[in-house]
């Protein structure tokens, strides 16, 4: 344990110094959280006409109201969670790429969820939209991040747990 | 434990843990201002002795941070409140970084068989200090970065080396990371036996 958080931590905290470099943020962070929001309203206009997006910015053309995604908003940081979690778990290095690849996807999908609904949520009430944003949203992304490294941590195979005492038959 | 009695637990947690955030954020929310005070207090006298001649006060206002400060502008120009004749204040969201009591609560409530309550006051132990150092590190976000005049002002009063940088750093950590991550592993830790064993259920 001991030894998983103290990687766990020097990973975290060294990551997310690199996400926040300047030029990781203009070459990768920037355009990543532009395609995120292209593909938020290529979603929306499945089924509302009235959304247009611009760099990180998606806007209804009925209303005006918009949205930026902002570091925070762009999953970036849960994807960064999960890497540090699983790197520092012992495992193979195959299962480590699976764990992180589908983290991706399935941390962008639950994302791209919250990115739509607060687009709609704002439109709707600011009060609620405060709350969805600034509290249960981020909460509900790490509670996917740890979903995610459960599961993983059950398809793991029992060759990492034999390392360690066994409490029970 | 067989492979489908631990996914079926696995599945009862998160539930557990959904029903339970929704009772704690309510209760989170109506007692914040009480939640938050102890922590303005520490904050306040923290920054006290770090800025004497910057800062003068943190006040809660309807649910929000007041940072008051020592200073004032007058034609484009920082300099003393008494002599520019007001007193340059900002505003800070505590509830971004409280919103972890609330979190560590739920995972806790949803996950915990034996010693519930005494796992959620370690919890709670833990976390506070850290909402405090949040409050610091945004305290001193809307000092140095609030805006340029005040910026040039401060960065000639302070030598410190890299202290942009530290700042910079240690409050976008606070806000994005730190409230989010630090009940999960909270939970990990005083949960850990349930981890191991999850790990070991093939």
């Amino acid at each position: 344990m001991l030894r998983f958080g103290t990687i766990f931590f020097v990973l975290l905290v060294s990551l997310f110094t690199i996400e926040l470099l300047n030029p990781v943020q203009v070459h990768v962070i920037t355009p990543f959280t532009s395609l995120i929001a292209d593909i938020s309203a290529t979603l929306i206009r499945l089924f509302d006409e009235n959304v247009i997006s611009y760099g990180k910015i998606i806007q209804s053309t009925e209303n005006g109201f918009a949205v930026s995604i902002e570091p925070g908003c762009n999953g970036v940081e849960a994807i960064i969670v999960l890497a540090a979690a699983v790197i520092a778990f012992p495992a193979s290095v195959k299962h480590k790429i699976y764990a992180i690849f589908f983290g991706f996807i399935f941390i962008q999908i639950f994302n791209l969820g919250r990115i739509i609904s607060l687009f709609y949520i704002g439109q709707w009430n600011i009060d609620i939209f405060e709350w969805a944003h600034l509290y249960i949203w981020p909460v509900v992304i790490m509670l996917d991040v740890l979903i995610v490294f459960l599961i993983w941590l059950r398809f793991l195979p029992k060759v990492h747990s034999q390392e360690e005492p066994q409490h029970e038959s | 434990m067989s492979h489908e009695s631990a996914q079926f637990n696995l599945k009862k947690f998160f539930v557990a843990v959904i029903f339970w955030m929704s009772c704690s954020f309510v209760f989170w929310y109506l007692l914040h201002d009480l939640i938050i005070q102890p922590a303005i207090l520490i904050s306040s006298l923290t920054l006290e002795s770090i800025l004497p001649d910057v800062f003068d006060s943190l006040k809660l206002h309807k649910g929000n941070i007041v940072l008051i400060t020592e200073l004032g502008e007058l034609n484009g120009m920082i300099m003393s409140a008494k002599e520019a004749g007001n007193q340059i204040a900002y505003q800070i969201n505590p509830k971004v970084l409280s919103y972890s009591l609330p979190f560590i609560v739920s995972l806790l409530l949803a996950s915990s068989d034996e010693k519930t309550f005494n796992k959620i006051l370690i919890g709670i132990i833990i976390l506070y200090p850290i909402i405090v150092m949040g409050i610091l590190f945004q305290s001193m976000k809307e000092l140095f970065f609030g805006n340029a005049l005040m910026h040039d002002f401060i960065t000639q009063k302070v030598d410190f080396p890299l202290i942009n940088e530290i700042i910079a750093i240690g409050y976008q950590f606070n806000t994005l990371i730190i409230p989010a991550v630090t009940p999960i592993i909270i939970w990990s830790w005083l949960e850990n036996k349930k981890i191991s064993s999850i790990a070991k259920n093939k």
